[in-house]
């Protein structure tokens, strides 16, 4: 133990703790902005650039950062003279002076790390004006916007991107003044190899990295008498949902969700965790189609569109790995614009097909070409969780006086394992649930394998099948994505099947979700919400599921059939890595 | 080898390549041919002699002529008079201005007297690209007396007992340094020396590298020595192409002679260099943007502690020394800690080399004891001031530096005094001004330079010191306010508070100083819109004096804008008086000097 | 390639001979001088192949703090070849009418015995 003065205070702290650290474990806050520090998912963002969280240290000449510096053995620390306090003001004066005022129209308006300082600090005058960066927005692609201009050089994207997710596309870029954070060549996006996994939205502090929003098309096909418009719901929004209105964190708020779509305007409301069911259906048919017949594996589940651009830029050599098996909302939208259409008597080039998602790069996936008919895009648009939150609110919706609804039939109903999706772990636990009853030739006594839970980020467990010894490896973030395939690659893999997400802690830390700082217990408590979810449903085995059923009884015949193939599957893309 | 009876040493440092030494080498080998002296005189290119001003410099020994301003027509002179018949050329002697006195030995010129040379005494003696020259002169034997009569713990403690400080500019103790590399467990070190010289008009660096680069090798792998490092990597300017081909030929030459590479003198110590080209960013000088740059990242300053020396190259632990404090390392291991604490002043052991500019009559490198004052390197070694005008300021640092004022004049030259007058001692950039010279437009040039090169990474450096040029700027075209004063010091003691590497902390020096010492001229500027030095272009008029003007129109015919117009009034014979129209005057100042009345004037 | 200690002791006295030069004038103050009147006189006189043979021997007797210098004429040129020797601290020696074989005495007598050839004197 460590005994320092923080503030004319004696106190005891573990060596290798920081002065923010030890300041806020005792009371004390220090203002920070490029801090960051998650270091469970491996992001940890401790760069110093801000110079805002400057403190006083008895003995040096100059300010120190307190984010950054270890305490030593009688450490004496005053965070609040009259230097320091200017020091901080200063810092943000600046910030202000090389930053767009329009802070009224700014995606994160109320949302913002620089507005909040700004306003903890009292900063009540512009003080410095002259030259500002001048960048040009990216709006190249469907996912994400950078807007350069309001980049702060905390450096947490190019962090998040470099050492968490292994992508890379992100540098700081120009000197001095000029300086921001951008890509190679300044590209566009579309011309890198982002993934569009928005965890660099996540952490941005400001409105610099902002998603593209559709709400607005969305407004206009609801309004559109001619449109049927069909929304869909992922597991991962109705546990994070309710923190948008202030509900306590991890509230399964399923039924709210439900009929604020249908005020909202949307003609049907149904479930995503019904595609999530037929995902499994197809994905176990072809786990145990590659087992039994001696076809590739390990297997590698495919529900998550920014790790399958992932493997498409970084290992394009195999690409005959992941399932073939399209993402839940994807098949939820073929099935939609076919089955459902005809069932509901309407034509599918009338039907508008919304996602809601947690997700960034869904936006990007359901603009593929591939997953289209006719030219008619199997999902039209992708909202995310925030942008349902903001409808809901622009509708003048008071969400949290919602009466409870359910989805509608014929494409509402789910079973336990397609919720648990929206976690890392859930994919896989469903795929087992039905593999290993189909294998073991009868159901299973216990649904649920705690084996394949956890937060880190990777983990393995081998779950005996009869004979079988199922070899099962799962990773959450790209990083660690990363190893298993160089382990594929390399041909030291093991597994028979793994689980891949790209946000480190599955679809409920996706890029689309309410924001949640640095606070990891945020996500552990949603990841609660959607295994109590399961627990408390009556199906929890995709295979029951009894709309499933009677989709392939009516409609697709077998699963991995020619129907479902045609349907249901899809191939990948070489892309370069840029 | 047979030496010849004669040598003639020809200056080959980057400034006396510029005015024409290669000439001065091609007439010399022509003219020796023609005469059949060539067995006798032997001719050879050595490094930086520090007298810029006066070259193309030769030498000829052993008589210890030194010959200035030398020109390849000039050589057949010397060849026939001096060399075959033994008398010294004298117009080509250095002649003192004032006194009219030609010196024959240099070490009586007033330039050289007051020097004392010690990191580059071998500049100017050995032909850089020779190692045999450098082994004559006992060289890397301080080398093998490391390796055999000392263990690497001596080694440090002679380093520190002798009390040499970091040249970089930082002055910390070197010893010291290394026995923190010392002193941490591991089996991978790196010796790293700083050769990224970026200060503006600073080559003092330059010109060791020019002129004596095995002294920097040796150096280096004594340090490896001390320390247990087996890599050294030289950090080298990609700008400094002569000194990175002379390193280059000298590691090659100590590679091929063993003294780099395994099992060096067959001991059981291996170390061996490489050189690494920088990319043109002021910010690689700092230490640890420098150890980012060697690793292929940005070239952006890392959060110290924790320090190099602990955590370095690729983690490692690593020594960064500058290229003058590797220097003086043979030296002191060949003379000892005792020799080198009598040179300079109590604290300052050693000498420091400078690289005296401005408005100064003795342009070049000096080497001086520390302790010397500022008064006898102007006066005495610098000549005085350039047309005789008046001192007004010393500024050393560079763009991390302040101003020496009138009044401190006569401080010693110490890491101490600098600092306590508001300054520091920087790389050894040393820059004289007189009273043609605005103070606030200094300070202005300066902070171009840092906000130009700021890397970007931490707000105070990207932002502030943009804010504070802004300022200046206004200040300089009329347009100050009355609060911008209080606003420069306030930010710029911010700036020096929370900045994240030496550039930003130091980048408000010069502006902070010459505030300090010169705040009348700041003033002049923001009250009265007027620069007193006249050199602040939107601040100055140019002005036709009517009683002068004899209506000659010379001025009108040279001005580039044609804003010299006749008015309806008569001057001199039957001519018209001109007048300057202010509006469309461009300051350009083509006119003043060409009026035969001297009727223009600044205003 | 230096593969000991020695090694690089012997190469340092082998290359010493061309950079002593440098290094003894760089610090001339120990030095003895020994100066070779030439001009056209003195070249006429013969002083080019007395200079040689000086140097040549000055050096074979490996006499560091010594340097031979051709100088302008001294005047005197009935006597030349003239040799003048100074060393710090000590008279100022001229030798008249220095040939070859006596310029061989000379470095042998004069210089490394530390005698004065009486015989061969005359006034500065």
């Amino acid at each position: 133990m460590i005994n320092i003065k923080l503030n004319n205070m004696a106190i005891q702290v573990e060596k290798g703790t920081t002065i923010l650290e030890a300041a806020r474990a005792n009371g004390v806050n220090i203002p920070t902005l490029c801090h960051l520090d998650m270091a469970s998912i491996k992001m940890v963002n401790k760069v110093g650039t801000c110079r805002v969280c400057m403190v006083e240290v008895e003995g040096r000449l100059d300010l120190m950062p307190a984010c950054a510096v270890e305490v030593y053995e009688g450490m004496v620390i005053h965070t609040n003279t009259t230097r320091a306090i200017k020091a901080r003001r200063t810092m943000v004066e600046l910030f202000l002076s090389n930053h767009p005022k329009d802070c009224l129209v700014c995606e994160r308006n109320k949302n913002c790390e620089l507005q909040t300082l700004a306003a903890d600090l009292n900063i009540r005058e512009n003080r410095y004006d002259g030259k500002m960066i001048n960048h040009p927005k990216d709006t190249s692609s469907q996912s994400l916007i950078r807007d350069a201009e309001k980049c702060v050089l905390c450096r947490r994207c190019e962090t998040m991107c470099n050492q968490v997710q292994s992508v890379g596309v992100y540098s700081a870029v120009q000197r001095g003044i000029k300086s921001v954070v951008s890509t190679a060549f300044d590209n566009p996006m579309t011309e890198t190899s982002c993934t569009y996994c928005g965890q660099c939205v996540s952490v941005c502090p400001t409105g610099a990295l902002t998603q593209v929003n559709h709400t607005s098309e969305v407004w206009d096909a609801i309004n559109d008498p001619d449109k049927v418009v069909v929304v869909q719901t992922a597991p991962a929004i109705r546990v994070a949902l309710g923190e948008e209105f202030g509900m306590p964190i991890g509230t399964v708020v399923t039924g709210k969700m439900v009929s604020g779509l249908r005020r909202i305007g949307f003609d049907h409301v149904y479930d995503t965790v019904f595609g999530a069911d037929l995902c499994i259906m197809e994905e176990a048919t072809e786990l145990i189609d590659r087992i039994k017949n001696g076809g590739r594996l390990p297997m590698l589940t495919s529900c998550c569109p920014a790790w399958v651009k992932f493997i498409e830029h970084q290992f394009p050599e195999l690409l005959d790995v992941p399932s073939t098996c399209r993402s839940p909302h994807q098949m939820f939208g073929v099935i939609a614009k076919t089955y459902l259409a005809k069932k509901l008597g309407v034509d599918p080039a009338k039907m508008v097909v919304v996602s809601i998602m947690p997700c960034l790069a869904k936006k990007f996936e359901a603009a593929r070409e591939e997953l289209s008919h006719d030219s008619n895009l199997d999902v039209d648009y992708v909202l995310t969780t925030r942008e349902l939150a903001a409808m809901y609110r622009e509708a003048g919706i008071n969400f949290t006086q919602l009466p409870d609804e359910d989805f509608d039939k014929v494409m509402g109903e789910s079973s336990g394992a397609g919720v648990i999706f929206g976690t890392t772990g859930g994919v896989i636990e469903a795929a087992v649930r039905t593999a290993a009853s189909w294998l073991g030739g009868k159901p299973l006594e216990n649904v649920e394998f705690q084996q394949l839970r956890g937060v880190e980020g990777i983990r393995e467990a081998t779950i005996k099948v009869g004979d079988l010894d199922l070899k099962i490896g799962i990773a959450n973030g790209l990083g660690n994505a990363r190893t298993l395939l160089e382990n594929i690659r390399d041909g030291k893999s093991q597994y028979h099947a793994i689980e891949i997400m790209a946000c480190p802690g599955g679809c409920i830390s996706g890029g689309g979700q309410p924001f949640y700082g640095n606070d990891r217990a945020v996500i552990a408590k949603r990841a609660e919400g959607l295994y109590s979810v399961d627990r408390n449903k009556k199906v929890r085995v995709s295979h029951e599921n009894e709309e499933i059923k009677a989709l392939y009884a009516e409609f697709l015949g077998e699963p991995g059939g020619k129907i479902a193939h045609d349907l249901l599957h899809t191939s990948y893309t070489k892309r370069p890595i840029m | 080898m047979n030496p010849t009876r004669l040598q003639v040493l020809i200056c080959g440092g980057t400034g006396c390549i510029s005015s024409g030494c290669l000439d001065v080498e091609t007439a010399f080998m022509e003219s020796l041919e023609k005469h059949g002296l060539t067995d006798e005189v032997f001719v050879l290119k050595v490094g930086c002699l520090g007298f810029c001003e006066q070259g193309p410099i030769v030498k000829v020994y052993p008589d210890n002529t030194f010959y200035v301003r030398v020109e390849g027509k000039d050589v057949e002179e010397i060849v026939v008079e001096h060399l075959l018949k033994g008398k010294t050329v004298e117009r080509l002697l250095f002649k003192d201005p004032e006194t009219g006195e030609r010196y024959f030995y240099y070490k009586d010129m007033p330039f050289y007297k007051s020097q004392h040379r010690v990191a580059l005494k071998l500049c100017g003696i050995v032909d850089p690209e020779q190692i045999s020259d450098y082994i004559g002169v006992d060289g890397y034997q301080a080398l093998a007396q490391s390796l055999f009569d000392m263990t690497p713990k001596e080694v440090i403690d002679l380093i520190k007992a002798s009390g040499l400080r970091g040249r970089g500019g930082a002055g910390f103790s070197t010893g010291s340094k290394w026995e923190f590399a010392y002193n941490v467990k591991g089996d991978k070190k790196y010796v790293v020396c700083n050769a990224d010289e970026g200060d503006p008009g600073a080559f003092m660096d330059r010109s060791i590298l020019e002129g004596d680069p095995h002294s920097v090798i040796e150096a280096m792998a004594i340090c490896a020595y001390a320390i247990g490092a087996d890599e050294g990597v030289v950090y080298i300017r990609a700008e400094y192409p002569l000194a990175v081909n002379r390193l280059r030929v000298a590691i090659e030459q100590a590679r091929e002679y063993g003294l780099l590479g395994k099992n060096i003198f067959g001991t059981d110590f291996s170390f061996d260099i490489h050189m690494d080209l920088g990319a043109g960013a002021f910010v690689c000088g700092e230490e640890t943007a420098l150890l980012n740059s060697v690793e292929g990242l940005r070239g952006e300053p890392r959060i110290k502690p924790p320090f190099p020396a602990v955590v370095g190259l690729w983690q490692k632990p690593t020594i960064i020394n500058n290229v003058e404090t590797l220097a003086n390392i043979p030296q002191i291991l060949l003379k000892g800690a005792d020799w080198f604490q009598s040179i300079g002043a109590p604290g300052n052991s050693g000498t420091k080399v400078f690289a005296l500019a401005g408005k100064i009559n003795n342009v070049g490198l000096v080497e001086v004891p520390m302790g010397i004052t500022f008064h006898d390197i102007i006066y005495k070694i610098g000549g005085g001031i350039r047309g005789g005008k008046k001192f007004k300021a010393v500024q050393t640092g560079g763009p991390s530096g302040g101003m020496i004022p009138v009044k401190d004049i006569n401080i010693e030259v110490t890491f101490e005094n600098l600092l306590k007058a508001g300054s520091m001692m920087g790389s050894g950039g040393m820059i004289v001004m007189d009273e043609d010279d605005c103070m606030v437009n200094i300070a202005k040039f300066y902070l171009d330079f840092t906000v130009e090169e700021s890397c970007g990474k931490c707000t105070p450096c990207r932002i502030g010191t943009t804010r504070m040029y802004e300022i200046l700027d206004r200040i300089t075209k009329g347009q100050g306010k009355e609060d911008d004063i209080k606003e420069l010091k306030s930010l710029g003691e911010t700036i020096k508070d929370t900045s994240l590497c030496g550039l930003g902390k130091s980048a408000p020096n010069p502006i902070l100083s010459t505030i300090d010492w010169f705040l009348d001229e700041y003033e002049a500027h923001i009250k009265d819109k007027k620069c007193p030095a006249g050199a602040c272009k939107d601040l100055v008029s140019y002005v036709i004096v009517p009683e002068k003007c004899i209506g000659c129109t010379i001025c009108a015919r040279v001005c580039p804008v044609n804003c010299i117009h006749t008015v309806d009034q008569t001057v001199g014979k039957n001519k018209k008086l001109h007048v300057i129209d202010q509006a469309e005057c461009v300051k350009c100042g083509a006119c003043l000097p060409k009026c035969p009345t001297k009727a223009i004037i600044l205003e | 390639m230096i593969k000991s200690r020695e090694d690089l002791m012997n190469l340092r006295n082998k290359y010493r001979d061309d950079v002593i030069m440098r290094l003894i004038s760089y610090d001339s103050s120990n030095r003895t001088e020994v100066m070779v009147g030439m001009a056209d006189c003195g070249i006429a006189a013969g002083a080019r192949d007395t200079l040689k043979v000086l140097f040549d021997e000055v050096n074979n007797a490996r006499l560091e703090d010594v340097s031979v210098i051709a100088v302008d004429c001294m005047g005197n040129c009935d006597n030349e070849p003239i040799v003048q020797i100074s060393t710090p601290g000590k008279p100022v020696i001229r030798y008249k009418k220095v040939d070859t074989a006596l310029a061989k005495e000379i470095v042998a007598k004069h210089l490394v015995g530390g005698s004065i050839l009486d015989h061969a004197r005359m006034e500065v």
